[in-house]
């Protein structure tokens, strides 16, 4: 154990500062990538540099991602047993495909309750709407915006894709390989320092220091005694 | 003393070595049944200076902290926490290209979830709404649905409401949400909160 430089130890004991450039720089180099993974064992790495940045970095580390394409609308639940399945052409529905507005002045909130002329001037036409030949809630689900998608170039099927499960057995976020590249890093170093260090305790190799210059010989002596 | 010197750094690299194989991937933790995520502590911004969000009316909005989701969230998955934040003016930030919802509160976010969004026949639009209508329990006359915890944001049918958020699903416009978050979320906002939708 290194002592400080200022004071004096017991007698014939020869106190040297810590002043071994290369122990410092190998201890540091250890001491951060150790720093770095135990905090990589609980966050991930992406999370990491976003929680050192703005708030759009944050809400990007926590995303699944942008949606894989072919998804299909909620329908109606899972189907039991004997279910059968009505052979039904679904109509189209009337909404408006135009989705991008101008840019209009922010409605108050003593207005617009629904039905009435909106800013875009899009009067709601309740007779044009056309009423599904679904009417039974059963079919048609619930917990959402329930219909029948006929099969489109997007997608085959009628009915959403089944659940995997809570860990989803499609596309999972890429991971990391294990063992990480910091893993084999601070290995490599950690073993690279020890061996040095066993090399130079080997071999008795004195060390020019500022202390006590009596107490050279000494040290000398107790290296190699060991 | 070079002896100890070795034994420091073994010790260090032992240490740190034991740290790293004892990380589990968050994947495989335990998540709570009603699929919220784990809730850290929040990631507190200097208030003096703190970012901002710029919305599509070109306004920009303070963030003091936000929450600290520290993994990937799943469909399904929502945080929530507002303990130790001050009352104040809400507002919603919904990305779809994310997919994620966030709310704030006062400037700090109390409140994120995975979103379902409109198909690409069925849109969901971009830009800047105002909660136009709450109802807690809503049948749509469109689609002759249920919509519960519903926040109506245009004219013709895109309201935000609960909906069984999973992987491959989507809306014909509406924005879904978990339905525990859905009924937080509707207990916060009132009509008129701003709401903005963008693809990032």
């Amino acid at each position: 154990m290194y002592r400080s430089a200022t004071g004096t130890g017991r007698r014939g004991t020869v106190i040297k500062p810590f002043q071994r450039t290369r122990w410092k720089v190998a201890l540091a180099l250890v001491a951060l990538i150790g720093v770095g993974a135990w905090s990589n064992g609980s966050i991930d790495s992406r999370a990491i540099a976003a929680l050192l940045k703005d708030p759009l970095s944050i809400f990007a580390g926590r995303s699944p991602g942008e949606r894989e394409p072919g998804a299909l609308t909620q329908s109606k639940p899972d189907r039991g047993p004997g279910m059968q399945v009505p052979h039904i052409v679904p109509k189209e529905r009337v909404l408006s495909t135009v989705r991008s507005r101008p840019a209009a002045p922010l409605a108050t909130a003593t207005d617009s309750l629904p039905g009435a002329i909106g800013d875009a001037g899009e009067p709601i036409d309740e007779g044009t709407l056309i009423t599904s030949e679904i009417d039974d809630p059963a079919i048609t689900g619930g917990g959402g915006e329930p219909f029948f998608v006929p099969p489109t170039a997007n997608g085959p099927g009628l009915y959403p894709i089944d659940n995997p499960g809570t860990g989803g057995g499609a596309v999972d976020p890429p991971t990391s390989p294990v063992p990480e590249p910091e893993t084999w890093l601070m290995m490599i170093v950690g073993l690279c320092t020890i061996g040095g260090a066993l090399r130079r305790a080997r071999s008795g190799r004195k060390v020019v220091s500022t202390g006590a210059r009596n107490g050279l010989a000494t040290e000398a002596a107790d290296s190699t005694a060991r | 003393m070079r002896f100890a010197g070795i034994a420091g750094v073994s010790v260090a690299a032992l240490a740190a070595f034991a740290a790293l194989y004892s990380y589990r991937p968050l994947e495989n933790a335990a998540v709570p049944p009603d699929g919220s995520a784990s809730v850290g502590p929040r990631v507190r911004y200097p208030v003096a200076s703190p970012p901002t969000l710029v919305t599509a009316d070109g306004e920009h909005r303070a963030v003091y902290s936000v929450l600290n989701v520290s993994r990937r969230m799943k469909y399904g998955d929502y945080v929530w926490n507002d303990e130790g934040v001050p009352g104040g003016p809400a507002w919603i930030r919904i990305d779809l290209t994310a997919q994620t919802l966030s709310l704030f509160r006062a400037g700090h976010e109390i409140g994120t979830a995975v979103i379902l969004y409109g198909t690409d026949n069925k849109p969901t639009p971009t830009g800047m709404f105002r909660i136009l209508e709450r109802a807690e329990r809503h049948r749509s006359t469109l689609y002759d649905a249920e919509m519960p915890f519903m926040l109506r944001l245009t004219t013709d049918g895109v309201a935000i409401h609960a909906s069984n958020v999973r992987r491959g699903s989507a809306t014909h416009g509406c924005i879904g949400v978990p339905e525990g978050f859905a009924r937080l979320m509707f207990a916060q906002v009132r009509r008129g909160a701003v709401v903005a939708i963008e693809r990032s």
